[in-house]
């Protein structure tokens, strides 16, 4: 299933806000066949968090946001890179 | 219609549920189900979507209250709600949306906002039923603020009833006879079984000796399985 990089621009708002914000966007993923948080980035400077969930489609997304009360700026299909694919295949360079 | 006053019914029967913490190992209620917010969400969108009703703090409080409730009444120590009546309300005076259109409301918002810091003051690691009910008292608005406002409890003699194993400050009666499931199960007519089953589920209070795993039920717990029958209710 495809991941998704949702930027979501949350504007200025404190920490208890932000795990509120979470806690909803959790339980509600509850409704949605295959949705799944993977993890998020929050960005002081620009108050805005991008999020990376596994979804069936940027519908999906857009929908789950919608009903968590939570803003949806952008949705687009991301693909993870991970280092750890590349750290062992040259153990020597390290 | 019914008066306010009867929202919060007294000497009703219910369940004495325990806590979380040491005690809530003993007498699980609290804080043992991690399906317990999935469930929760599920069953709120379900009803909402089916009734089209807005996802607003007081319709979560009826569905909440409804699923830890028994015999239509939500006891936790000090608070007994009349769940139906609850529900009454909510039914009448909430609003009607398109179900495509249900989302957290902005009241619903602010109350997540007290869900996580009663999880925070907790020092747990997972938002559990108490920690909505705490977070439902600390709500300025509405319907639950109107039911803890008549019910006259506070925020702290529900979390002091929870810290203390669910038997608030009463410790058993010195001298009072003191029964092995099995024994309990004797006095009652029933199975064994359906005493454990009573005593997980919270309904039946019960104590563990202590370093032991063998439990012990207070003969005055043992009234609480008892309810009065409706004449004409006999058979």
């Amino acid at each position: 299933m495809p991941m998704y990089a949702i930027r979501r621009h949350l504007g200025p708002i404190s920490r208890e806000e932000l795990d509120a914000a979470a806690f909803r966007a959790t339980i509600c993923a509850a409704e949605y066949d295959g949705l799944r948080w993977e993890r998020s980035f929050w960005n002081p400077a620009r108050e805005e968090i991008v999020c990376y969930y596994v979804a069936r489609s940027p519908e999906q997304i857009q929908q789950h946001s919608r009903q968590s009360n939570i803003p949806c700026d952008d949705v687009v299909e991301v693909t993870e890179v991970l280092p750890e694919v590349y750290s062992s295949a040259t153990p020597a360079a390290r | 219609m019914r008066d306010a006053d009867d929202i919060n019914a007294a000497g009703a029967p219910g369940a004495r549920p325990g806590a979380r913490g040491e005690a809530a190992d003993e007498l699980p209620f609290f804080g043992r189900d991690d399906q317990f917010l999935r469930s929760l969400q599920l069953e709120a969108a379900a009803e909402a979507d089916r009734l089209r009703l807005k996802f607003s703090v007081d319709f979560w409080f009826y569905i909440f209250l409804r699923r830890l409730s028994r015999f239509g009444y939500f006891t936790f120590g000090p608070i007994t709600i009349d769940v139906r009546l609850i529900g009454d309300i909510v039914l009448r005076t909430a609003e009607h949306i398109d179900p495509y259109e249900r989302r957290y409301e902005d009241d619903f918002v602010r109350f997540s906002v007290l869900v996580v810091d009663e999880l925070k003051r907790s020092g747990q690691a997972r938002i559990d039923e108490l920690h909505f009910l705490l977070a439902f008292m600390r709500v300025e608005e509405g319907l639950t603020a109107r039911v803890f406002g008549e019910l006259g409890v506070t925020h702290d003699q529900v979390e002091q009833f929870a810290r203390t194993g669910g038997r608030g400050n009463a410790p058993v009666t010195q001298g009072e006879r003191l029964y092995s499931p099995e024994e309990a199960a004797e006095y009652l007519g029933v199975h064994v079984q359906t005493v454990r089953g009573w005593i997980r589920s919270g309904r039946l209070r019960a104590s563990r000796l202590a370093g032991q795993r063998a439990l012990r039920i207070a003969a005055s717990d043992l009234q609480s399985v008892l309810e009065p029958v409706e004449p004409g209710d006999a058979s």
